[in-house]
């Protein structure tokens, strides 16, 4: 990395506004016997207040590592080995979660009261030996109140909110008697008992199918109003995030490298993998004429190390002498937008003025790389 | 749940009675009779047995009916609680075994319980602290534990425990509880001796179920639903204690079922070595002289625990897990 100091330089911290949670150049690793993953390499991005933030991109480029970063629940063997966890929760003086033990109490009185979390498979996510109102009521033991009758009725009010049909019969029922819809459902109340200030949504709709998923989506919408919590949303479903998200972060290997409004990122997304990105989604009636379009190259071995911009190698638009040898950093591209590449930023971290040239890969239309949407 | 127990209860009756058919033509296959011995023991003493009196004896006896014939009368009689006359011992059944059963019986459950209290925390440790030098001397004792035969392992600690510790061994009893009533005292007594054999008894399963709980936990330990159990703020020992040990005991308790009928051969080999009046000994006396309804009862007996070990392990089963419960 570049060190340099320009008063342009930033992460989504810098961005004015109020952040329930601000990761900065977070870096997780996994120290196998083969050698060291760099599963998270310099991470920054922030969650506004009541907002939704997507985080998107390929599998095994860290998403999920990132969401466990922010619980300290990282497997073994990956260890956090820099950067801060900014968290801004309610009822709680702000605290960078690194500081803290991850067996300690505090942060375990972080999880499920401040930071709630969703997993991908509600099918193993509950505990199959304990009824659906005793895994509620044992977060709410925990950090809410000590009396188990009142754990119990606000087991069932939370079950109730999730939209599952006769709550009270639920409250007795285990796992294996629940469908997977119901049982996200159950799980999705799980992390809401205590009304968080986040939710972390690790592909809670990956493993449903469209009509559950829809409903999945439409209930955690209307919890998200009800108790002002944020989300951030992984999943590598660009679907789910237009529909449900209001800002999306891409992450390439380790980094986030673009950081925007959804409208603003599917419109006109800046870094050449989102663009890339973009392009291979395939849309209905569009594709008739032509194969669908994929990203040159593949993701390099979890190993190797690239120098300069991880997504040089796969770049239609690598600058050669730059990208290959500098990396870019996450900076401002306007009041609410971040990217982190050459393309619009010098080294030195002033703005690009010049449009750049893009080689006839994006549709035909498109005179800036910026300003023009894709054709939908 | 009542159903379910019924019908596992008649079950049971079908399969013992299988293995009483099956193991009562076992013992009759192998030529001539316990009453062979017999005779040969009246000759021995020099009384004239003249093949009148052999034929008197096998008419009395009814060696030669048809096996279907015996085995009904037997049976008929062993329904009732009499399981027979012992040929060689010239003692009913009932007393031989009623006296040393418990004995049996109590040494392997004090086993079983020993295998559990020792191998869950044990493995539990190694499974959370893996690959770490605890972890590798636990699995260097474990294999040791399992590879030892269980005669050795009694004539060694029999070594250590007289010569070391100055224990008397070969006994259930010191020799002033040996004929004396029940009493606290007698109880104390018999704990104080039982420890031995205990331990030889229950060393190879002990290791073997600390094998399986840590491989158990480090699968459960994988699982969404401890991740689960974290992210609600709950402590470490709250997660693997009753969220993912729960989850792995699974197959300790179906080995329960196995476990019995391992217990009890180990027992006999033990109690031969360390001279210890169970019925191993008795058992195996039996079989070599042919004393056909002493063996078979035993037989019938350990088939019984076997089936019982069984269907308390599934019902063991239910009450841990509640995908196995049949509503």
């Amino acid at each position: 990395m570049v060190a340099m100091t320009s008063p342009a330089a930033g992460t989504a911290a810098d961005l004015d506004r109020d952040n329930v949670i601000d990761v900065r150049n977070l870096q997780v690793e996994f120290r196998t016997s083969l050698g060291v993953v760099r599963a998270v390499n310099g991470v920054s991005f922030g969650v506004a207040r009541g907002k939704t933030l997507g985080i998107v991109g390929e599998s095994g480029c860290g998403k999920s590592v990132t969401a466990f970063a922010i619980m300290q629940l990282v497997a073994n063997p990956g260890v956090i080995t820099g950067g801060e966890i900014v968290l801004r929760a309610r009822e709680k003086a702000p605290v960078n979660l690194l500081t803290y033990d991850p067996n300690g109490d505090d942060m375990r009185s972080v999880r499920g009261r401040h930071v709630g979390m969703i997993f991908q498979e509600p099918m193993t996510a509950l505990n199959p030996c304990y009824t659906i109102g005793n895994q509620i009521a044992e977060g709410i033991l925990l950090h809410r109140t000590s009396d188990p009758a009142k754990a119990d009725a606000m087991a069932l009010d939370i079950l109730t909110r999730v939209g599952l049909p006769s709550p009270s019969r639920l409250m007795t029922t285990y796992p294996h008697q629940l469908s997977g819809g119901m049982r996200q459902r159950a799980m999705i109340a799980l992390a809401l008992s205590c009304e968080p200030d986040l939710l972390l949504a690790d592909e809670p709709t990956t493993a449903l199918d469209v009509t559950t998923q829809a409903q999945i989506l439409d209930v955690m919408r209307e919890l998200q109003d009800d108790i002002g919590m944020s989300i951030m949303f992984v999943t590598h479903n660009l679907g789910v995030v237009a529909q449900m998200c209001d800002e999306v972060a891409v992450m390439y290997l380790g980094r986030v490298v673009e950081q925007a409004p959804v409208e603003e990122l599917f419109d006109s997304p800046r870094h050449p993998y989102t663009r890339a990105l973009m392009r291979s989604i395939p849309q209905l009636g569009a594709a008739r004429k032509g194969r669908l379009e994929v990203i040159q190259g593949s993701v390099p071995g979890q190993f190797t190390k690239v120098p300069g911009c991880a997504f040089h190698p796969r770049c239609p638009d690598m600058i050669p002498g730059l990208c290959d040898v500098q990396s870019p950093r996450l900076l401002a591209a306007n009041d609410d937008a971040l990217v982190s590449c050459f393309l619009h930023h010098e080294p030195d971290g002033s703005a690009r003025v010049s449009d750049v040239p893009t080689p006839g890969r994006v549709s035909p239309s498109s005179s800036s790389a910026i300003a023009t949407p894709p054709a939908s | 749940m009542v159903t379910f127990l019924i019908r596992r209860l008649l079950f049971m009756v079908v399969t013992i009675v299988f293995i009483s058919l099956i193991s009562f033509v076992l013992i009759e296959l192998p030529p001539g009779s316990a009453l062979d011995a017999k005779i040969q023991q009246f000759r021995a003493r020099g009384l004239n047995v003249t093949s009148d009196v052999v034929k008197g004896l096998e008419e009395r006896y009814g060696v030669n009916d048809p096996l279907y014939k015996k085995y009904w009368k037997w049976a008929s009689n062993a329904v009732v609680g009499d399981f027979g006359q012992s040929f060689f011992l010239d003692q009913p059944v009932n007393t031989l075994i009623g006296s040393r059963i418990w004995f049996s019986i109590g040494m392997s459950t004090a086993a079983l319980l020993f295998a559990w209290c020792v191998a869950i925390p044990v493995g539990v440790y190694s499974a959370t602290h893996r690959n770490t030098m605890p972890d590798y001397v636990i699995t260097v004792l474990q294999f040791v534990g399992v590879a030892i035969p269980e005669f050795l392992l009694a004539i060694v600690l029999m070594f250590i425990a007289s010569w070391y510790f100055g224990v008397e061994v070969g006994v259930l009893f010191s020799r002033e509880y040996r004929d004396a009533p029940w009493s606290l005292g007698k109880l104390m007594d018999l704990l104080s001796h039982l420890w031995l054999p205990v331990i030889v008894i229950g060393t190879h399963s002990t290791s073997w179920l600390t094998r399986v709980m840590r491989a158990n936990l480090l699968d459960v330990m994988g699982q969404q639903y401890v991740q689960t159990a974290r992210s609600k703020g709950l402590g470490e020992r709250v997660v693997i204690w009753k969220h993912a040990v729960r989850n792995a005991l699974h197959p300790l308790i179906m080995a329960l079922g196995g476990t019995l009928p391992a217990l009890i051969s180990g027992e006999v080999i033990v109690s031969i070595v360390l001279n210890l009046p169970t019925t191993g000994p008795l058992y195996v006396q039996a079989l070599i002289n042919k004393d056909m309804y002493l063996a078979i009862t035993f037989l019938l007996f350990l088939s019984v625990l076997l089936v019982v070990g069984n269907l308390l392990a599934d019902m063991a089963l239910a009450w841990v897990d509640p995908r196995v419960r049949l509503e």
